[in-house]
């Protein structure tokens, strides 16, 4: 790669860490997976940027890189496993605004990965069920269906913690 | 549900553990050895270097020994595959197991190189440190000193990435103003690393020529020198051995890496193709001493 276009990739990199650093974490609820995402994903980024770095929608190809970086790591078997010796000792009880951001993200951590990757692309990333149907590689109609159950389940776990 | 919604619940983030920079000596490494290794998949970019190269490659008993192909990974055309690291696009591993440790190895075959590459390049040519001498981020390693690079294998989004195993040496030549590199990987044969026993074309917007022959002790031999426009002149030489080790050896009339562009630092680059071709065929190059 040219230097010139070395330096578009890091500005561009650069630019958009936050917002893939925080897509990222709301994928998977840790900041230390999530940067290792983040640079996964910008490592496949930079083999092709000579290629990709002039595409329209360049965002969105890297939005799908990272979600499918993301579901091919919720499909790796070790990733199943969190084996622990001894049960966390419970948390002091945080503010009542703690709790309600807390609250959200434990809601979308009982997703699915898929209906959470649709839920995260839908509302955070703001994308059409269209983009949304291409990054998960599926029939808008499926995004629809996985969107709509996910905000149902959402909906379903808000009410059984009011009760 | 809104953004701000999400925002608001993620709160401040942490600070980054993102290093842009080690991803990007990392890729260019990758590309670097795979662009050498098989020079049909090189995009042609633009300039001129000198670099004398050599990697060898060790995968003693790997299953394969793959890297993500042009167009693969995270691209949106790719299509999903169960098991990516299951159909490497390289030949498979030939080679016997190397009988040496992996600094056995680096250690004697760097003495072999230097010695090589010392008594062909002009004299008062000094030898320094190059970028590509770097592995992992952060170990500089001294002018043509061999270092091992290993990888496991992994697959991400359909592609198979990882599976390097083998040694690799740069260093930077210098003759006052005139500056160069020299390169070169040695490898079982086989792999993503293996060298090219056939001609194929120049890379993308080159102009260069390709001849193939055979040694004197059976050696395939591939010398292929091409030129960017306007830019630098790369030799190479690729070298199957019938005793399992493959040789590249490349130098460039520039002082870092003819892909990144600029003006060649020297008219030609440090080492002839008939050199470079002299410096792969000496009997010390190799992994089965």
């Amino acid at each position: 790669m040219k230097r010139s276009e070395e330096a578009g990739y890091r500005d561009y990199v650069t630019a958009r860490m936050e917002v893939l650093r925080r897509t990222a974490y709301l994928l998977c609820r840790d900041w230390h997976l999530a940067d290792d995402l983040v640079s996964i994903t910008i490592g496949k980024l930079y083999r092709h940027w000579p290629r990709v770095r002039h595409v329209a929608h360049l965002d969105a190809y890297v939005r799908r890189i990272l979600v499918r970086t993301w579901l091919d790591e919720k499909a790796r078997a070790w990733r199943r496993e969190e084996p622990a010796e001894t049960l966390p000792e419970p948390a002091v009880l945080p503010a009542d605004d703690v709790v309600e951001r807390i609250g959200l993200l434990e809601l979308l951590d009982a997703l699915p990965p898929r209906r959470r990757a649709a839920v995260v692309l839908r509302y955070y990333c703001d994308l059409s069920v269209e983009e949304t149907a291409e990054i998960l590689e599926c029939s808008p109609g499926t995004v629809k269906s996985q969107t709509a159950r996910g905000l149902d389940s959402l909906r379903a776990l808000v009410a059984a913690g009011q009760s | 549900m809104s953004k701000d919604q999400f925002d608001a619940a993620i709160g401040v983030a942490p600070p980054s553990t993102v290093d842009i920079e080690a991803v990007l000596d990392r890729e260019r490494h990758r590309a670097r050895v795979r662009r050498v290794a098989n020079p049909w998949t090189a995009v042609g970019a633009g300039v001129a270097a000198v670099a004398v190269g050599a990697v060898v490659v060790l995968t003693p008993g790997a299953p394969g020994t793959n890297v993500v192909s042009p167009g693969a990974a995270g691209t949106p055309s790719a299509p999903p595959s169960a098991d990516p690291c299951g159909h490497s696009p390289y030949p498979p591993q030939t080679g016997a197991p190397i009988p040496e440790s992996a600094a056995v190895a680096a250690g004697r075959l760097t003495t072999v190189l230097t010695a090589a590459v010392r008594q062909r390049v002009a004299a008062g040519t000094a030898l320094g440190e190059n970028s590509q001498g770097q592995y992992p981020k952060g170990t500089q390693h001294g002018p043509l000193t061999f270092y091992h690079v290993f990888s496991a294998q992994v697959s991400h989004d359909g592609a198979c990435s990882g599976g390097e195993d083998y040694f690799s040496a740069a260093a930077t030549t210098s003759k006052g103003p005139r500056r160069g590199n020299v390169w070169a990987v040695v490898t079982r044969l086989g792999g993503n690393a293996t060298p090219a026993t056939e001609c194929g074309p120049s890379p993308q917007e080159t102009q260069g020529s390709c001849h193939r022959r055979t040694g004197p002790h059976g050696e395939t031999i591939i010398e292929q020198t091409f030129t960017f426009p306007d830019g630098p002149t790369v030799n190479r030489t690729n070298v199957a051995k019938p005793d399992g080790t493959g040789i590249i050896v490349e130098a460039q009339n520039v002082a870092d890496d003819a892909k990144l562009g600029g003006a060649p630092d020297m008219p030609s680059p440090p080492l002839s193709l008939t050199q470079l071709t002299e410096v792969a065929l000496d009997p010390g190059l190799t992994l089965y001493p």
